[in-house]
């Protein structure tokens, strides 16, 4: 047991006032029962609370809305109540609430990020000093690898990150939603001594929702247990032996998973414990630079791409002169101008609409996958709960990378497209020069005396606003509400559906506007 | 080295140096002359004058005919090459000798292609027009000869030939030919002798242009190709009509030399042409014509006719555009045909060796000009 720090007390010596105190808290789902009616409850520096209830009775949520992550969307929350904290008073009923650093229950970790990486993006955008917290999250963090992927850390050590994640945030109140699930006993006796020693060592109030209350018995201040016949918040004081039990027996015993504690793994370094913060540009380039590659430099987008090139090229230029009628007649007279025609139609028809269609595809189920998985875990309220501007992080940056990629996805398609239509002709015709062949597709696409090809214009009028649209309709769909993997995988399929169906109704409509009004005759 | 993890990039990195050299010889590549040999040419004004186009294709023929595409010509507009052409072979032809060699400018014409089949190819187009011509004969006369044709068409088609005969007659130039004639037969065949006469005159020629268009003579197509040639039966019609007794009941026995009068062989003449140009101009023929070829009574006739325009069509074309060497489509030939009937002005360079300058001779003096290299920019090879 880590030894108790004496409560934190101002400069004349007396206990100062609570650093938060919640009154007259009402709160209730759309038209139903309140979960909460009119109670409120205090919490002073330093000092661990136990939050406990039945399932279903409001834990998450009054946690989720003090800390400004709960999704008020769905459903519509009645809240009324005031909330004083560090010497201002909040109406709940108008403002929204955000005190205090959220651990959330599933963790909500970054998962495109290392370990070390979740812990340093919520320092760099926390603008504090690191040493204050370099001792504790390095404790903390004890036995991860700092480059691992968090997908590859135990639940333990997820958690673990997650809490320090939390705590470089520089929050005076920590939320921890059942912090102890899915760990074993010894895995939540040695957390819930990490637990005590924040408090004790920083002066945080923390408030811990809990099932399971033997590991943080010991530690713990006071027992909170909202009364789901009342809608109260009753304060049962230290949580003695017979209090716990008597709280344990009405809640039922739940079941646990084990997970491992940890192995010996390298020491954690990250950088935010020396350095100083760094700048939000850092983390705006690193997040464009990971969609960057995801949406239009990684191997799988460029196969489809070169593949969608490959396939237009060797189709649109093999059959037109394999089936033409009389071939060793016409196709002499008509070559030129059929070079030239299908360098038309590969370079503004084709290529821009495969290429939107692919990206409307490929991109459009990785964008709402991701964003999808990232609402599902929770991760745009972590996000906004450690002052990281989600927003512009990710769909912004994923915009950003489908604005600039697409077209250099076009091109590369165009080129490839060009290549192929090349080797085909020539392999049908090798007698002839591949140079005939340069001379008349680009004939009408790209004369001689044009620095940048014709028609430009119109290629970018239909590949930017498809690949806008398939991303918005992307973004939407992945940003719902998802409380199951079915909702992520349901707005996979939405998206690509009203993205490709968006595609081929742009592209008909610029072509037809295109051809109506400018290129008659 | 190759980790797993280094692999995607490994692999983006590869595909993206297989985008970039596509579009380096593709994109890239489509001005291949800005680092080669670039030999500029002279054109004379007047060739200058005729060139539409901005490229113009260069051929190379060489012994037996063999015709290819070897590069392209541009028209310099612009900087101290302006007015001249610049010749760019295309690279990957290792065996394009373009300085050893002569090279001469042609028009895009029927006259350039006749001047550049090999010898044989001319007797055998004239084969293929006479056996054109006497099958259409045969099938027309065959068509016309068809009861149905005879009961539903050839009074619709009496009525088109005798309208044509009677406005050319009534035409301004025909009535001055007509004046003429007469002043110069003397005074004393009067215009009221040609009034008179003339109803039955007309009978004759209107008798002999059915005999024309029903094919009922030979050379009718040859003479459609050339109407000095259909004057003749008009001609012979107009003497007939001159045996005739009503005719001659007008006719003092001294008039009976009046044909040999040139004034009135010129009336002949302007007559018959003014028919002929009047017929043809008819705005009726594509409704006959169609109304004709879709009569299922006439099924077998027409389809005799339309096969033996095929096949002739098709057999011309091999002949025209084939070259001595195995045959194979003369390029040459087939573009330049293909600007004739799409009306496109267009014009070639040749690049003729020494082996076949005799092509030069077989030239009109008007339709080709010799280049003359001015300024080479770069080392020719």
């Amino acid at each position: 047991m880590t030894q108790r720090r004496p409560p934190v007390t101002d400069d004349a010596g007396s206990i100062p006032g609570p650093i938060l105190r919640v009154s007259n808290l009402s709160l209730a789902p759309g038209a139903a029962a309140a979960l909460l009616d009119h109670t409120g409850f205090e919490l002073q520096r330093g000092e661990v609370v136990l939050l406990t209830g039945p399932s279903g009775c409001g834990k998450s949520t009054l946690v989720n809305l003090l800390a400004g992550t709960l999704d008020t969307t769905t459903p519509d929350w009645q809240v009324s109540g005031t909330v004083d904290f560090e010497g201002a008073s909040h109406d709940l009923a108008h403002e929204r609430s955000k005190i205090g650093g959220m651990v959330f229950q599933n963790f909500a970790l970054f998962d495109d990020l290392t370990a070390a990486q979740n812990v340093e993006i919520a320092f760099d955008h926390s603008g504090r000093d690191a040493a204050t917290y370099a001792e504790p999250v390095e404790k903390l963090l004890q036995g991860i690898d700092p480059s691992a992927a968090v997908r590859d850390c135990s639940g333990g050590q997820q958690q673990r990150i997650a809490i320090a994640r939390t705590l470089v945030a520089d929050k005076s109140v920590l939320f921890m939603d059942e912090p102890n699930s899915g760990l074993d006993n010894a895995a939540a006796t040695e957390l819930a001594r990490i637990i005590r020693e924040l408090a004790d060592n920083l002066g945080l109030a923390i408030v811990v929702i809990a099932h399971h209350l033997d590991a943080f018995r010991d530690i713990a201040d006071r027992l909170l247990v909202i009364d789901t016949a009342t809608g109260e918040i009753k304060d049962l004081g230290k949580p003695r032996p017979a209090i716990v039990d008597a709280a344990l027996h009405a809640l039922g015993d739940a079941a646990t998973e084990s997970v491992d504690t940890g192995r010996s793994t390298p020491r954690f370094t990250a950088n935010w414990a020396t350095d100083t913060c760094r700048s939000p540009a850092v983390w705006q380039a690193r997040f464009f630079g990971y969609y960057f590659w995801l949406l239009c430099l990684s191997p799988s987008i460029l196969l489809f791409i070169g593949l969608g090139g490959i396939l237009v090229g060797f189709v649109s230029t093999s059959f037109i002169f394999q089936y033409f009628p009389y071939r060793d007649i016409l196709v002499p007279v008509i070559q030129n101008d059929a070079l030239a025609g299908i360098g038309y139609v590969q370079f503004r028809l084709l290529i821009p609409l495969v290429v939107s269609i692919l990206i409307a595809t490929r991109n459009g189920a990785i964008i709402s996958a991701d964003i999808g998985s990232r609402v599902y875990s929770s991760q745009p309220w972590a996000m906004g709960n450690l002052g990281i501007p989600y927003r512009r992080y990710i769909p912004g940056n994923i915009t950003l990378s489908l604005m600039l990629g697409t077209p250099v996805l076009c091109l590369a398609a165009m080129a490839i497209s060009a290549w192929f239509s090349m080797q085909t002709w020539h392999a049908m015709y090798p007698e002839q020069s591949a140079y005939f062949w340069r001379e008349h597709y680009f004939r009408e696409i790209w004369p001689l005396d044009h620095s940048l090809p014709v028609g430009l214009f119109w290629v970018l009028a239909k590949i930017l606003p498809s690949a806008l649209c398939a991303n918005l309709i992307s973004i939407y769909f992945g940003s719902r509400p998802k409380k199951s993997v079915t909702d992520v995988n349901s707005a996979i399929a939405n998206s690509i559906i009203f993205s490709v169906s968006f595609v081929f109704l742009w592209h008909s409509l610029v072509i037809l506007y295109h051809f109506h009004f400018f290129a008659r005759g | 080295m190759l980790r797993s993890k280094n692999l995607p990039l490994i692999v983006s990195a590869l595909a993206l140096a297989a985008f970039s050299a596509a579009a380096i010889t593709t994109f890239m590549q489509r001005q291949w002359s800005t680092s080669a040999a670039i030999p500029a040419y002279h054109l004379p004004d007047k060739a200058a004058a005729q060139i539409s186009d901005r490229t113009i294709p260069v051929y190379q023929i060489g012994d037996l005919h063999g015709v290819r595409l070897v590069g392209r010509a541009l028209m310099r507009d612009r900087g101290r090459d302006r007015g001249h052409l610049q010749v760019e072979v295309y690279p990957d032809l290792d065996d394009i000798e373009l300085i050893g060699g002569t090279l001469i400018w042609m028009p895009g014409n029927f006259r350039s292609i006749r001047a550049l089949m090999p010898p044989n190819v001319p007797a055998e187009l004239r084969a293929s027009v006479q056996a054109f011509a006497d099958g259409l004969e045969d099938n027309l006369h065959r068509l016309t000869d068809a009861p149905k044709f005879r009961e539903l068409y050839r009074p619709e088609l009496d009525r088109i030939i005798g309208e044509a005969l009677q406005s050319s007659l009534e035409a301004p130039a025909t009535r001055a030919a007509l004046a003429q004639a007469s002043s110069s037969i003397g005074d004393e065949i009067s215009i009221k002798f040609f009034d008179d006469a003339m109803p039955v005159i007309l009978e004759y020629q209107k008798a002999a242009f059915a005999k024309v268009i029903q094919a009922g003579r030979q050379n009718f197509i040859a003479r459609l190709l050339n109407w000095q040639d259909t004057l003749t039966p008009l001609q012979d019609a107009f003497g007939q009509s001159f045996q005739d007794p009503r005719v001659q009941s007008a006719l003092t026995a001294q008039l009976q030399g009046i044909m040999t009068i040139p004034e009135t062989a010129r009336f002949a003449r302007v007559f018959g042409v003014g028919a002929a140009r009047r017929l043809a101009a008819d705005p009726r023929w594509p409704d006959f014509i169609g109304r004709v070829a879709n009569d299922h009574a006439l099924s077998a006739q027409v389809e005799a006719i339309e096969e033996l325009v095929a096949a002739t069509g098709k057999k011309m074309l091999l002949q025209m555009i084939a070259q001595d060497t195995n045959r194979e489509a003369n390029v040459l030939a087939l573009n330049v045909l293909r600007d004739v009937l799409l009306e496109r002005s267009s014009s070639f360079l040749l690049l003729l060796p020494d082996t076949r300058r005799d092509i030069i001779d077989r030239v009109d003096a008007e339709n080709w000009f010799l280049l003359t290299r001015g300024e080479v920019r770069g080392e020719v090879k």
